[in-house]
């Protein structure tokens, strides 16, 4: 989606010397005395290259080189491919860049040092921070008879930002709000369908009045009946995204750091799904809060409009994994009467706890399992049997939380499926 | 699908115009084999300068390119002097002094653009015109007297430390 341009000015970099000077003073030296014995100034002659080199490669450029390396990327063809720059200004020969792609993949690339160029293409494989590019560089003079100490390093991190998902539908929360949305409440007001007929009373429009009904209706010479309708209002939505775990399709790369190897992780859907659900939310005008359950998370506040929309976005664009001890977790404050949507794996019990104490203060909870379809090849038996008892825990989890009137759901890969699950529970009365 | 992608459709980097650091250790070898065209080697001195060259593609931190030079000099000392082949010497050792430290600090993996050997290319050729142009007028004077010159060895040595010391001697600007 975006990433700032990052500018990496090094500190003066300090120049070595490297042993090929010597080789060459040694060389020529050797040369001449051998030419001497042999009185063979054919050979002496030999040294004379030697010396030229020895002598221009005697002192670096100066004694202190400056470089300054500048990063940045924008978007390539198709969504998924991001193209990067590193731009290179040095008063030295030759910069010579050490790049990490992708955070393991490490080229080096030798530049020239005035403004020396290098561009970078990555197709990216999941959303959120990526590291785009890490860069150290080095300097080089004179054929490499100088190299200066490595600089700092700098990184260009990436927050895709995830795909979304069409959803016609979404659950309702208890307690409808303010009168910008488009749910139909109990109250009488604006918007609405009819909602009953009632005396005139001060305050009223005059062409409320429906003259029909008073004529049918009216006991007195004075009484009036008004159509009423019903007010228009806004729900509000809270979703909470557990960013503890990041755990991948391919089961064999749970607790490794194997992102090419993953398949799409729980966080990637986890994002997926709280982009579809905030769009589809604040489409239909209702309020939408984000929290990570972090003690050090983000968190959007209640709205909504389009530019609130993007607001979320690129906060879920910057979600990434963190490691947190479960107790570590707070408790976000929600508005009384909302829905809230848990996104997690359930695999650590406080998103499920949370879950149960938000149920019964009286909210609309729903858990959504953003664990992917497990991909369990690959793996030793031993393996796939502790994969089992998790998953088994795991469903014991979702049994309470149903038990305790907490709507559950699977994002999972097929979005058909999903949609269709969002369904049910919207119709389900509440 | 896209865990099946390798590692070069995921990551791809572009340094415009640049060749491979190996083609800069290639030039070792192909100096080497330069060196075998101007003096006849004998069969073991011939495996040894082989050996050197392929030691100084693979493990440059070994300084077998320097190795290399060694053995065309001693092959240049058992040879009569001759001044095409003192020429060619002359360009052979500086070469192989050169590709042998850019071998050291630029890795085999690594995008050189081209823009980057232009300083060694202008030093390289600086350097091989003054001393190219000093063999010719040994060799001409030489010539000159219808004979080898021994007492060139110690005049030119003493010429070469007065030039190091006047080029040392002289303000960087």
């Amino acid at each position: 989606m975006s990433a700032s341009p990052l500018s990496v000015e090094t500190a003066p970099l300090r120049w070595r010397g490297t042993v090929v000077r010597a080789v060459a003073a040694a060389g020529a030296l050797a040369l001449a005395a051998v030419g001497l014995l042999f009185s063979r100034p054919d050979v002496v002659a030999l040294a004379l290259p030697l010396v030229l080199w020895t002598v221009l490669a005697a002192r670096p450029p100066r004694d202190e080189a400056e470089l300054q390396v500048q990063m940045g990327a924008g978007v390539g063809e198709g969504d998924d491919e991001v193209r990067g720059w590193v731009e290179v200004v040095s008063d030295a020969e030759v910069v010579q860049l050490s790049i990490v792609q992708g955070g393991r993949h490490r080229r080096t690339a030798d530049v020239s040092g005035s403004a020396g160029t290098v561009r970078t293409s990555s197709r990216l494989l999941h959303s959120g921070p990526n590291s785009l590019i890490q860069v150290q560089a080095r300097l080089l003079a004179n054929d490499g008879a100088w190299v200066s100490e490595v600089s700092e390093g700098g990184e260009l991190v990436w927050n895709a930002a995830p795909l979304a998902r069409a959803l016609p539908v979404l659950p309702l929360a208890p307690r409808l709000r303010g009168l910008h949305g488009s749910h139909e409440g109990d109250r009488a007001g604006l918007g609405g369908d009819f909602r009953d007929l009632h005396p005139f009373a001060p305050g009223d429009e005059l062409r409320r009045v429906d003259w029909r009904a008073t004529a049918r209706l009216a006991r007195r010479a004075d009484e009036l009946f008004i159509r009423r309708t019903t007010a228009l209002s806004d729900a509000s939505v809270v979703i909470m995204v557990d960013t503890a775990d990041d755990l991948g399709q391919a089961v064999a790369t749970w607790g490794a750091d194997e992102p090419e190897r993953s398949g799409p992780t729980s966080l990637d859907m986890a994002r997926e799904a709280a982009r579809s659900l905030a769009a589809a939310a604040i489409a239909v005008g209702d309020r939408v809060a984000l929290h990570e359950l972090h003690p050090a998370g983000r968190s959007v506040r209640s709205a909504g409009g389009s530019r609130h929309l993007s607001r979320i976005l690129a906060t879920l664009a910057a979600l990434g994994p963190r490691d947190v001890e479960p107790e570590l977790r707070r408790t976000p404050v929600v508005p009384v009467g909302s829905i809230i949507y848990i996104l997690s794996t359930f695999f650590v019990g406080s998103a499920a706890n949370l879950a149960l104490s938000w149920r019964a203060a009286g909210n609309r909870v729903v858990a959504v399992d953003t664990l992917p379809d497990p991909d369990d090849s690959d793996i030793s038996p031993q393996r796939r049997t502790a994969m089992r008892i998790l998953l088994a825990e795991r469903h014991d989890v979702f049994r309470d939380l149903r038990q305790a009137g907490v709507e559950v759901f699977s994002w999972g890969a097929d979005p058909a499926a999903a949609a269709i699950a969002l369904n049910v529970i919207a119709r389900a009365r509440r | 699908m896209k865990r099946l992608l390798s590692r070069n459709r995921l990551h791809r980097l572009n340094a415009g115009a640049a060749i491979p650091g190996a083609v800069l250790r290639a030039g070792v070898p192909i100096i080497a084999i330069l060196a075998m065209f101007v003096y006849g080697f004998s069969d073991f001195a011939l495996g040894l300068l082989l050996l050197a060259a392929t030691a100084a593609v693979i493990v440059p931190r070994t300084m077998a390119a320097w190795v290399v030079a060694v053995l065309v000099v001693l092959a240049m000392l058992f040879s009569e002097p001759d001044f095409a082949r003192t020429s060619m010497t002359v360009l052979i050792v500086h070469s192989l002094h050169v590709l042998g430290a850019l071998s050291l600090v630029i890795p085999a993996g690594s995008m050189v653009q081209m823009r980057v050997l232009l300083p060694s290319l202008w030093r390289f050729l600086g350097v091989q015109a003054a001393s190219q142009a000093l063999v010719f007028a040994a060799a001409s004077l030489s010539a000159g007297v219808g004979g080898t010159l021994p007492w060139l060895a110690p005049v030119g040595t003493l010429g070469l430390l007065a030039l190091t010391v006047f080029l040392v001697r002289q303000p960087r600007g």
